[in-house]
Order: C-alpha cells, then sequence, then structure tokens
C-alpha cells in the first residue's frame, strides 16, 4: 500500500509514505517487492524502476547518499558504543562538512529530546531512545527519500506517538519524501492523507485515505453493550454485519451513514443497551476485508 | 575526492579499534585461548610421542624442532588467519549487510577497514606472546631479519585467508545455514595448510600437490620463515601471496555482486 501526497513546500517534489500491512514482500526470495527494490540493492525479477531517476538496483553512490533507511528491527548504530560516535562515522561516509554536521546533531538532538545521551553506550538506551538515534542517524546528511521499516515496532504509545509526530514535522518543514512500511494503522492515520493499494503486483486503489476507509460504503462502526444477552438470531441484526461478543452481550455493527440514526434509535428502544459507540469503520477493518475480498476492489 | 575516501577509511579503522576494544578481556580471551590450548595440546602431544619412543625425528623434524614449530604455528595462526570475515555469512542471512548497501561507502571496504584494525591489534598481541615465549625459552630468540620477514608475510597472507573467507562467506546469498560448511572449510584449510601437523608428514603426492595450491602460504611457509628453514626467497613467496590475494580478490568481487542479485534482506 503506498500513498502519495504533494508536498506543501516543495510542490513539484512527490512525498511517498509506503505502507505494507499484511504481505512481506521480500521474504520471498524469487518475488524481491517494490519496498526492497526501493531499497536500492534488489533487483527487480522484472521491469525497471527509478529512484531520482537512478537505477537503484546498480546502487550508484550519489543516490545512496541521496537516500537514507530507519529499520525498526534492526540497528544501524553500533551496539558497543556511543551513538555520537557512529554520528561521526556517518559524517565521514556521507561527507558532511563540520558546520552542517554540528548544526544538525545539535537540531535533531533537541528537536527528539536526546541530547544528553549522545554520549551514552547504545546497548545502555530504552529501546526508544535507541530509535531517536537511529533516526538522528538517518537524518543527518539530509536524505530526499527516507524509507521507515516499522519505525514504531516495539515502542510504548508514547514514544510511538513522539516518532510519529516528527516525521510529521519534519516531513512538512523539509518536503522530503518518506516512505513508511508499518503495521501499525496508527501509523497510516497520522502520516499518510493519500494510499495506493497494490494487489496481486496491481495497482488496485489511489486515492485520499478517506477515501479509502469509504471503499466499502459509507457506513458508520457502531459497538454496543447490552446489559444482559441479546437474541442474536433477531431479524433486525441481518443486514448490519454483526460481530457478537462474549455470552452475546456486546456487538459491533457496520450500519449505512444514511440509516444510523434510525436504525439505533430501534435498537435503543428494543434492547437493554449500555453503552454505544459509533466511529467510522477502521482502516484495519476496511483492508482486512479487501485482502480477503479483493473483488470489492474497483476495476 | 582521495581525501574524503581516506577519511571514511581512517574513521572505519579507529572505529573498529575502538568497537574490538570494548570488551578488552572478553577479545583478548577469544583470540588467544582456542589456539593457545590448541598448540599446548599439540605441543604435549609431540613430546610423548618423541619420549616415548625414543624418536630422533619425525619427517625430517627433531624433537626440538617439532616443539618450536608448534609454537610458530601459534604465532602465525594468530597473524595469518584472523577470521574477520567469518561473521560475513550471518551477516548476510541476518540482513545486516543491509545498511552498509545503503551507505557511500562498500561492504567490502567497510569489512577490510575492519580487517586493519583487527590486524593491528593482533600485531600488539603476537609482540607480547613471542616476547613471553622467547623469554620462558619455548622458542629460541630469532634475528630481526627473520622476525620482520615472517611478519611480513603473515601480515600479507592474513590479507589473502581474508580474501577466502569472504568468498566463503557470500555463500550464505545461496545457503540459509552455512556454519557447518564454514567449519568443513576451516579443517580442511588449517590441515592442508599444515596447521595441524607439518606438511612434511604427508605423503609425497600430496606434499607435491599442495605446492600448487594457497594452502601451504597460510601456515607451513610463514612458520618455516620464521624458522629459519625455509627454502624459497622471500620476494617468491610475497610474489605468490599478491597472485592469489588478486585471485581471491577477484573471486570475492564476483561471487559478492552476483550474490547481491540473490539477497532479500530478509528481516526488514
Amino acid at each position: 500500500m503506498t500513498s502519495v501526497t504533494d508536498s506543501p513546500s516543495h510542490p513539484s517534489q512527490a512525498t511517498i509514505v509506503c505502507n505494507q500491512l499484511c504481505k512481506n514482500y521480500t521474504s520471498s526470495k524469487k518475488e524481491p517487492g517494490l519496498r526492497g527494490t526501493l531499497k536500492a540493492f534488489v533487483a527487480p525479477s522484472s521491469g525497471d524502476t527509478r529512484v531520482l531517476g537512478y537505477e537503484p538496483s546498480k546502487r550508484p553512490r550519489d543516490l545512496r547518499k541521496r537516500i537514507a533507511l530507519v529499520m525498526g528491527q534492526k540497528s544501524q548504530l553500533w551496539w558497543d558504543i556511543p551513538a555520537f560516535d557512529s554520528f561521526q562515522l556517518l559524517r565521514r561516509y556521507y561527507e558532511i562538512s563540520d558546520r552542517d554536521f554540528k548544526e544538525r546533531v545539535e537540531t535533531l538532538g533537541s528537536l527528539l529530546g536526546v541530547s544528553s545521551l549522545f554520549h551514552v553506550h547504545l546497548r545502555k538506551l530504552s529501546l526508544g531512545e535507541r530509535m531517536k538515534m537511529e533516526l538522528m542517524a538517518c537524518l543527518l546528511h539530509k536524505p530526499d527519500i527516507i524509507f521507515l521499516d516499522e519505525p514504531t515496532i516495539g515502542l510504548d504509545v508514547i514514544a510511538q506517538k513522539q516518532i510519529r509526530d516528527f516525521f510529521s514535522n519534519y516531513q512538512k518543514t523539509f518536503g522530503t519524501t518518506i516512505i513508511l512500511t508499518s503495521h501499525y494503522m496508527a501509523d497510516i492515520d497520522a502520516l499518510c492523507p493519500r494510499i495506493v493499494l497494490v494487489l496481486g503486483g496491481r495497482k488496485r486503489f489511489d486515492g485520499p485515505i478517506r477515501e479509502f476507509e469509504r471503499i466499502l460504503g459509507k457506513e458508520k462502526f457502531v459497538s454496543l453493550v447490552f446489559s444482559e444477552p441479546v437474541d442474536p438470531s433477531d431479524p433486525i441484526w441481518r443486514e448490519l454485519r454483526p460481530q457478537w461478543g462474549p455470552l452475546n452481550q456486546s456487538v459491533e455493527l457496520e450500519i449505512e451513514e444514511a440509516d444510523l440514526r434510525e436504525v439505533s434509535i430501534r435498537i435503543l428502544s428494543h434492547f437493554p443497551v449500555v453503552d454505544y459507540s459509533t466511529e467510522k469503520l477502521p482502516i484495519e477493518r476496511v483492508l482486512k476485508t479487501l485482502l480477503a475480498n479483493p473483488h470489492l476492489l474497483p476495476e | 575526492m582521495l581525501s574524503n575516501e581516506l577519511k571514511k577509511w581512517t574513521k572505519t579503522i579507529s572505529m573498529a579499534l575502538s568497537r574490538t576494544m570494548t570488551y578488552k578481556l572478553d577479545f583478548f580471551l577469544t583470540l588467544t585461548l582456542p589456539p593457545l590450548v590448541f598448540v599446548l595440546v599439540s605441543y604435549a602431544i609431540w613430546a610423548q610421542i618423541f619420549d616415548r619412543h625414543h624418536l630422533q625425528s619425525v619427517g625430517g623434524f627433531t624433537r626440538d624442532e617439532m616443539l618450536r614449530y608448534q609454537c610458530w604455528t601459534f604465532i602465525a595462526t594468530l597473524l595469518a588467519r584472523s577470521h574477520r570475515s567469518w561473521n560475513l555469512s550471518e551477516d548476510i542471512r541476518f540482513g545486516r549487510i543491509t545498511a552498509f548497501l545503503l551507505y557511500p561507502f562498500s561492504v567490502w571496504s567497510a569489512y577490510t577497514a575492519e580487517f586493519i584494525a583487527f590486524q593491528v591489534v593482533q600485531l600488539f598481541i603476537v609482540a607480547l606472546t613471542l616476547s613471553v615465549m622467547i623469554g620462558s625459552g619455548l622458542v629460541p630468540a630469532v634475528s630481526i631479519d627473520t622476525l620482520l620477514a615472517g611478519v611480513c608475510v603473515c601480515l600479507a597472507v592474513g590479507f589473502l585467508w581474508f580474501t577466502f573467507e569472504f568468498v566463503f562467506g557470500s555463500i550464505a546469498f545461496w545457503i540459509d545455514e552455512s556454519w557447518i560448511l564454514r567449519l568443513v572449510f576451516f579443517f580442511l584449510t588449517t590441515t592442508l595448510s599444515g596447521g595441524f601437523i607439518p606438511i612434511e608428514l604427508f605423503p609425497q603426492w600430496l606434499q607435491v600437490a599442495l605446492q600448487y595450491t594457497p594452502f601451504p602460504l597460510l601456515t607451513s611457509i610463514p612458520v618455516h620463515i620464521f624458522m629459519g628453514t625455509q627454502r624459497d626467497t622471500l620476494l617468491l613467496i610475497l610474489t605468490q601471496v599478491i597472485v592469489w590475494i588478486s585471485v581471491m580478490a577477484l573471486c570475492a568481487q564476483c561471487v559478492w555482486h552476483r550474490g547481491l542479485r540473490q539477497y532479500t534482506a530478509a528481516g526488514m
């Protein structure tokens, strides 16, 4: 799934936020995926790929200087030394001037709130702190494209939000292209204004995230809790795709937006409802349904 | 441009040095204990063989020469077979080379820079070990010329072994678990290089065949240089090493580029 949006600060530059939700394309040796191919080291099984005008599988040095990769599950920084020493090495690799290096380290360190941890051995940092250091390392050379691979995996909710907010602000400020891979829907909601869904190697959807959420119809997701078990065979539930909870004392329904008021009144007057909540159909559920029923997607 | 490249190399080397020295004791023990135990066992076995059977010589080696051979094998192994690229297979298998594939500094350069750092540390360890060995009378003192020639050949052979392991480590692009293969490769090369017993004890046909391979260069020849029993000139030996390094470096490049086409960066 790929979301594409124009950068506000650089209108001519596309910002790609790519999200892979269910299928690990790169896990197959025979079928290197879009993500891996773009990451500049996997040769495409067919066709060709261009990143910033370069052929990534040939790994031109100029391209490598303009991209960065952050992996949530793998540290690129050296475990046994302080992060700052790793930054110094990366500074040499990316040929960053002394002045730029100093300025970027100070700015990013203060934005991410890790300035005081630069000289602590990486192995002594928490997962969240390590991830922030990883982000710093990947941004030191001001890449044009950043590949984020599960950047929030394993982090607590506060750290997750900090990382999302950071990238959202960073993208708005610098217009950097970000390709994100994440299994967390919250990442998509926070970072992907536009989505491209690729299924079976074909683009099946390309549009704003709000349109994607309504791809299955203008339905609301309604949760109800009852004071006592209710009869699931009642005809009222028939068209509402109910998902029953334990002992039939709770249910989740999908109700057409236009019918929401009328159906809700009927349910509330017939059943002992003690809690009622409504929200748009979660993107996770939309995606799950579409992956199970690809025919629902427009051709 | 050249200056930037040089800075990348020197920084990688200095970083590798700091990382190597982070766990000083662990590093020192890992590096010295296995070959030290091996050499002590070999030393004891050969001493017993000579003493029990009252042998004057075995394969042209007297008792003292054989025991010295074992000690010099330890020194040569420390310098010439450092196993710095031993982990390449694991790095490929677990996708750890991914980051380096994206840095504007090649994987080969990074590994080589780390190898150089490692050899610097090894030189200090060898100097220390040799002082102890000479001081305790395990090996007789050697002339500076002999020592320099031996160390020089060992360092060149170290780089040859590094390229060997790099090529062999690259099989991880095709085979998921190559640990046992690498172990077999290690024992085979150690045996054929004279690391366990001197090549002079092998059958004649095998000794002749080995002359056309790089194996004797890995242990036997450096040991004979230290012992002052090497017949070939230093120039000839170094030429052989350089030729084999060129061949293996070429192989490494070919295998690496072919392997990269298979690479899927597992675990991303």
